[in-house]
């Protein structure tokens, strides 16, 4: 989720990470497929059909801007980033995505 | 010249049924030369393509199907870039002794390459190690191909189609089980004796979807106009693409959000609302 001004400014973009997690014969949380033997109560996958609301706040006042734009888009990665350290995400397949747009009060 | 060979191929077909009367999956494996992979006397590593049980044959009369079949994942699913990773993976983890232990490879195998069911240890190492060595042209017909559906071990081939027409190359018998979600269960769900990778099935069962008798194929398989075999006659058809998490269509159709936001002092509050529209876990595998 990102919020920009109406120059396309970012203030801050929030992620959220929706991953499935296992729990192996230990009760150990894992990530791989043939150690798992039930879901772990951490995962942070959306459960069927569920609805979740996530609250997010960010340090944007209505003076910091004439209009700003919060976008909130959701990708699928196939696999993990890479552990290369620089920084790249895996490749990923746009789910969702919708735009809200608020005044703000900065004077021109 | 091409339809030549197409015809002499049928009669070859036909001639295998024919001398074969009776035979189960792994007799015909057998008949085919695929036992032969590892069996003595037959060249390592003849392909598997050839036998009357591959998908390419089934594509001669099916060629929709098959079309479809082989752009979806249950055609790479002894293949695909992440399998041919994860598998030796797995192997190594079990140590020596349990790696040679073919049951441990069908723990995967078993949904990964159903044909490895009705064959005997030496072809399921072989299989193994093809895999391992990353081999992918000598795994050519140990996919989750048509046979893993649609054939019981006996010569009859089983569907859906409540009429299905006589033809000269297999029997077909009408199975209402392929429209029912339990089907998919084979390998979508917790069993004890595979590798618990996914549990859509036992998610599904659960859902409000399940309730209101919205079943896999109802997303996984959409129905529409068509035939079934060449010269056929019109019927309704399904798709055989199986698309899911790896199509961007079905992405787009599994997750709906939502935005509001106000000022509060100092901040921007914004609350997400991500409505997950599919009977199972988003992401799941």
């Amino acid at each position: 989720m990102t919020v920009t001004d109406e120059t396309g400014w970012e203030f801050e973009t929030i992620k959220r990470v929706y991953a499935n997690f296992g729990l192996d014969k230990n009760g150990e949380t894992t990530g791989v497929a043939w150690k798992i033997v039930k879901q772990s109560p951490s995962s942070t996958a959306l459960r069927a059909e569920e609805i979740r609301v996530e609250k997010l706040n960010f340090l944007v006042e209505p003076r910091d801007g004439k209009q700003f734009t919060i976008r909130a888009k959701m990708r699928y990665h196939y696999a993990p980033a890479p552990q290369d350290g620089s920084g790249r995400e895996a490749d990923a397949t746009k789910m969702a995505e919708t735009v809200l747009t608020l005044p703000g009060k900065r004077p021109s | 010249m091409r339809r030549i060979s197409l015809i002499a191929l049928f009669l070859l077909i036909g001639l295998l049924w024919k001398i074969a009367p009776g035979k189960t999956l792994s007799d015909m494996l057998l008949m085919t030369g695929a036992e032969g992979v590892v069996g003595g006397g037959v060249e390592p590593g003849v392909p598997f393509r050839g036998s009357p049980l591959s998908a390419t044959q089934c594509g001669s009369c099916h060629p929709q199907h098959f079309e479809e079949w082989n752009s979806s994942f249950h055609a790479r699913s002894i293949t695909s870039e992440n399998f041919l990773k994860t598998f030796p993976q797995y192997l190594d983890s079990l140590g020596m002794q349990g790696r040679e232990d073919p049951q441990s490879s069908m723990a995967c195998l078993g949904c990964h390459a159903p044909l490895l069911k009705h064959a005997g240890p030496e072809m399921i190492r072989q299989v193994r190690d093809f895999i391992v060595a990353k081999e992918t042209k000598k795994l050519d017909g140990f996919e989750i191909g048509c046979v893993a559906c649609h054939f019981d071990g006996t010569r009859v081939f089983s569907d859906p189609i409540a009429r299905p027409q006589d033809n000269p190359f297999h029997a077909s018998k009408f199975s209402p089980s392929y429209k029912e979600a339990s089907f998919c269960a084979n390998c979508h769900t917790w069993a004890s004796s595979t590798i618990p990778c996914s549990d859509v099935y036992s998610d599904w069962k659960k859902s409000r979807a399940a309730k209101q008798g919205t079943t896999c194929q109802a997303c996984h398989m959409a129905e529409r106009g068509g035939i079934a075999a060449t010269e056929g006659p019109q019927r309704k058809i399904h798709s055989h693409a199986f698309p899911g998490g790896r199509s961007a269509a079905m992405l787009q159709q599994a997750v709906v959000l939502g935005l509001k936001a106000a000022f509060r002092r100092d901040r921007l509050e914004v609350s997400v609302t991500v409505r997950n529209l599919a009977p199972h876990r988003v992401p799941d595998g």
